[in-house]
């Protein structure tokens, strides 16, 4: 009698860890700042870097998302060079735990995910691309040591991701 | 010979249906007039403005998040400016297929809920929109009436926070506003920011 309680109080507490160590990974949500986003870009040495801008409420953005998870599963490295994807979430930070998190939970998304917090626009728009209005999704593809910076305005497929991929790493 | 000609002709008329004719607007150009369908059902145009000092034209719409977080601001700015001599003109160029809730009849409860006093056109077929090179909602164009013509002062954002309009530090549009006032140019003329694009038609 007494085992089968401790063996139920047992089953409970790793039940209770599971969940919180889930729900830990899942908030796992950094809000930064442009500069510590400039910062990744400038540190990414010899990673292939796939940053997609996007937000919730952008129905373009949501629905490439599991092409881009999709890739991102498939290609952890490319010729010996590991690839990273970085969803950039344009949510604003008091949309954290009512949108964003549940969406990832939802999605089920294994890539990072930070939140840019940096609604001063006009300040840093310019810096990711001179040409950017402010239209979501937009996705840049860096790649330091062969000098590659790519940027598209546009929804992109896993055809798409997989060709800039194979087209500019060769 | 002439089937190099043919060619050419071939050629240049495929270019010519391909890309606009008509490069968009820029800062400083001046605007043609146009003619669409208000929410209270009459057409409005343009250059019925022309005893204004300018216009406040936003291409915004119902359905899009940054839209409605600057719904409010939108509303206070025409309070503020049309005693001014600067009224807003508020165009929505969504698609309604893709966005149902833009369709002409949304907009009008829209502008009957939130107390509209300024128009709200419905740019259906995208013509507008496409012709300043509207790119997002919101997105501002400040145009100045210069000899009873229109010219574009400004183009960007209303101010530089979209989320909490009590933690904006620059007011761009009532700047540029204020410079005009003045009888200066805006500067800074043109701003970027995040916002929904605009939901073209696919053919």
């Amino acid at each position: 009698m007494k085992t089968t309680i401790f063996a139920a109080m047992k089953m409970f507490l790793f039940l209770i860890l599971i969940s919180v160590s889930f729900s830990l990974r899942a908030q796992d949500v950094a809000v930064i700042h442009f500069e510590q986003l400039e910062n990744r870009i400038a540190n990414s040495g010899d990673t292939i870097l796939l940053i997609n801008f996007w937000a919730t409420w952008c129905h373009p953005c949501v629905e490439e998302i599991p092409d881009f998870e999709k890739f991102s599963t498939q290609y952890k490295q490319y010729n010996n060079k590991p690839v990273k994807l970085l969803f950039v979430s344009l949510d604003y930070a008091d949309k954290l735990k009512s949108k964003v998190i549940p969406f990832m939970k939802e999605k089920q998304l294994l890539s990072e995910v930070v939140l840019l917090d940096d609604t001063d626009y006009n300040s840093w728009l310019p810096k990711i691309n001179g040409s950017w209005e402010g239209v979501i999704p937009a996705t840049l593809f860096i790649y330091k040591p062969s000098d590659i910076y790519l940027f598209y305005v546009q929804q992109l497929t896993f055809n798409q991701l997989e060709k800039l991929l194979t087209s500019q790493l060769n | 010979m002439t089937n190099r000609f043919f060619l050419l002709v071939f050629a240049i008329s495929i270019l010519s249906f391909t890309f606009p004719v008509v490069p968009a607007y820029e800062v400083g150009d001046l605007v043609e007039n146009f003619t669409l369908k208000n929410v209270d059902g009459k057409m409005t145009s343009l250059y019925d403005f022309t005893n204004e000092e300018g216009i406040i034209l936003v291409f915004t719409c119902n359905t899009c998040p940054v839209s409605q977080a600057y719904e409010q601001r939108i509303i206070d700015l025409h309070k503020k400016y049309r005693k001014k001599g600067f009224p807003v003109i508020a165009i929505n160029p969504n698609d309604v297929t893709i966005r149902p809730g833009d369709s002409y009849d949304a907009m009008v409860d829209r502008a009957i809920d939130k107390d509209y006093s300024f128009h709200y056109l419905h740019d259906e077929d995208q013509e507008i929109a496409m012709r300043f090179g509207a790119a997002k909602t919101p997105h501002v164009y400040l145009l100045q009436n210069v000899n009873d013509e229109f010219k574009i002062a400004y183009i960007g954002s209303i101010d530089d926070n979209s989320n909490d309009e009590t933690a904006v530090t620059r007011y761009y549009l009532e700047d540029a506003i204020a410079a005009l006032q003045a009888g200066n140019t805006p500067d800074p003329a043109k701003t970027v920011a995040i916002g929904c694009s605009i939901k073209w038609r696919v053919n």
